[in-house]
């Protein structure tokens, strides 16, 4: 089979539904009757005038960059230190979060975060959603942090640099992009968790999948659509911004 | 300073936290599984103990919900594979733009985030099994595809010309030659994909109805519509015991192409 047509039926196959759901929320009619006679944004327009939903978004962004920004800190180091000398259980352990059902992993932490302040439970979902995105971020610094930062580094050490000044003249705009898509990635999936959102966030700070998870699971709401094609532009967004740090010189 | 050290405070942060999270959940969810419900308010009666929500996992109904949960998640496993080997085989070869184009549509159900499917498949599909099963496969599909793609591009398939070469049938040379080679890979993928399918949630409990009904979104009506959370704990150990089964599971050795 040629590339293209395998890539544009890779492509109908995958976004088909997500291309279904933007078509639904564009709708005027409630009741997403098919075929659609009409577009309209009404029910973009009601997201917006919902001032639930309106909170919603920014502490879905808000959550999402803290998580990414910390998988970030977290991952830089570790993928250092399994670049300098890989291991058989540190790579394994640091993406065991990933492996672990959501839901037993909510289920689990509930009890204990059930006693803290609102902040608190939003600082162990940040860290959560943090771990979860940890693999994505270890995968992309591992195309920049290699023997050949080491070696530059060294080379730094050589010509007199400290430890210090090699690694933010010499490292860091190295593994910079590296770090960008990392975090934008790791934002991504933290913006799309909703199972962890489920246990852990606090009902004062409801983010957006917590907020659909009332109408998905009973009648599903126009402006459900809205907010689902919301968040997909969103993560489009991220990979965008991702997909240009990359690719600046 | 001595290497293993520095390699031990470099990764003492992420590894912390990974303890700190998991661990808690796995004494908790035990604790909460032995206990008896709470009357009122509470997760559980505290001094309390019983073996009943084993008892009734493991008989009845509860045999019923493993065994539809074990059965929903080797049909999703397969539909992974099915769909995932057809999309990812001809990109072993690809470089540049066209396997970056690829990729990225490879992640794109990830990417794109669940709420959109789930809402188009709500709408489309009627209510049931095929319906969570559709969306599992959709949401698991990005992984699965990652981990073959990784393999698949770490293998010389000059090979499969070699053997054209020295005479060998098409089918010949798929069965011998490149099935075995890409066998580790579809072992990985489908690994994965068994393993998130057994806690599959999302699908079954949004898509399929009470008929459909999987160990994770049981767990998550004891729960919060029946505040039985020591029945809810006792199926989240029951979950991470299988899902952990799953991971450490190894394929045989003839089948990574070493000796027995």
């Amino acid at each position: 089979m040629n590339r293209p047509l395998l890539v544009t039926s890779g492509a109908v196959l995958l976004l088909a539904p997500c291309l279904l759901t933007a078509w639904l929320a564009f709708s005027p009619d409630p009741f997403f009757t098919l075929p659609i006679q009409a577009w309209s944004t009404r029910w973009f327009i009601a997201l917006a005038g919902d001032p639930q939903w309106r909170l919603a978004l920014p502490r879905s962004l808000c959550l999402a960059l803290a998580s990414g920004l910390l998988a970030v800190g977290l991952g830089l180091p570790a993928a250092i230190a399994l670049a300098r000398s890989p291991s058989r259980w540190i790579l394994p352990a640091l993406v065991l979060p990933g492996c672990l059902p959501p839901v037993a992993w909510g289920l689990g932490l509930m009890p204990v975060v059930a006693g803290l302040e609102p902040l608190a439970r939003l600082g162990v979902l940040v860290v959560a959603d943090a771990l979860l995105g940890l693999p994505v971020v270890l995968l992309v610094l591992r195309l920049r942090v290699d023997k050949t930062l080491f070696g530059l580094l060294e080379t730094a050490r050589g010509l007199g640099a400290s430890p210090f000044q090699a690694w933010i003249r010499i490292g860091l705009p190295q593994v910079l992009p590296s770090l960008m898509v990392g975090w934008l990635l790791a934002a991504t999936l933290a913006l799309h968790e909703p199972v962890l959102c489920l246990f852990l966030c606090p009902a004062e700070w409801e983010t957006l999948p917590a907020l659909a998870w009332p109408t998905l699971r009973s009648s599903l709401t126009p402006v459900v659509a809205a907010a689902a094609t919301v968040t997909t532009c969103l993560g489009l967004v991220f990979c965008g911004l991702a997909w240009c740090s990359w690719h600046r010189r | 300073m001595n290497p293993g050290r520095v390699k031990a405070w470099l990764t003492a942060p992420a590894l912390g936290l990974v303890v700190a999270l998991v661990l808690p959940t796995v004494v908790v969810l035990l604790r909460l599984a032995f206990c008896r419900p709470a009357h009122g308010t509470g997760f559980y009666q505290p001094g309390s103990f019983t073996l009943e929500h084993f008892q009734r996992l493991f008989s009845g109904d509860g045999v019923a919900l493993l065994a539809f949960t074990l059965g929903f998640a080797l049909a999703v496993a397969a539909g992974v594979l099915l769909l995932v080997c057809p999309l990812v085989w001809p990109m072993r070869h690809w470089q540049g733009g066209w396997l970056l184009a690829g990729a990225l549509l490879l992640l794109a159900p990830r990417l794109a985030g669940p709420l959109a499917p789930l809402v188009a498949l709500k709408r489309v599909l009627p209510q049931g099994v095929l319906a969570a099963w559709l969306a599992e496969v959709y949401l698991i599909l990005p992984y699965a595809a990652l981990v073959l793609l990784g393999h698949l591009r770490g293998v010389d398939w000059t090979v499969l010309e070699t053997a054209r070469g020295l005479g060998a049938r098409r089918s010949q040379v798929l069965r011998r030659i490149a099935l075995p080679l890409a066998l580790p890979g579809i072992w990985l993928a489908g690994q994965l994909a068994l393993g998130w399918g057994l806690g599959a949630f999302l699908g079954p409990e949004l898509l399929a109805g009470p008929a459909g009904r999987t160990l994770a979104s049981d767990l998550h009506h004891q729960a919060f519509d029946n505040s039985r959370w020591p029945l809810a704990a006792a199926e989240g150990t029951v979950l991470l015991l299988l899902v952990g089964l799953v991971f450490l599971a190894r394929p045989p050795r003839r089948w990574l192409g070493e000796a027995p």
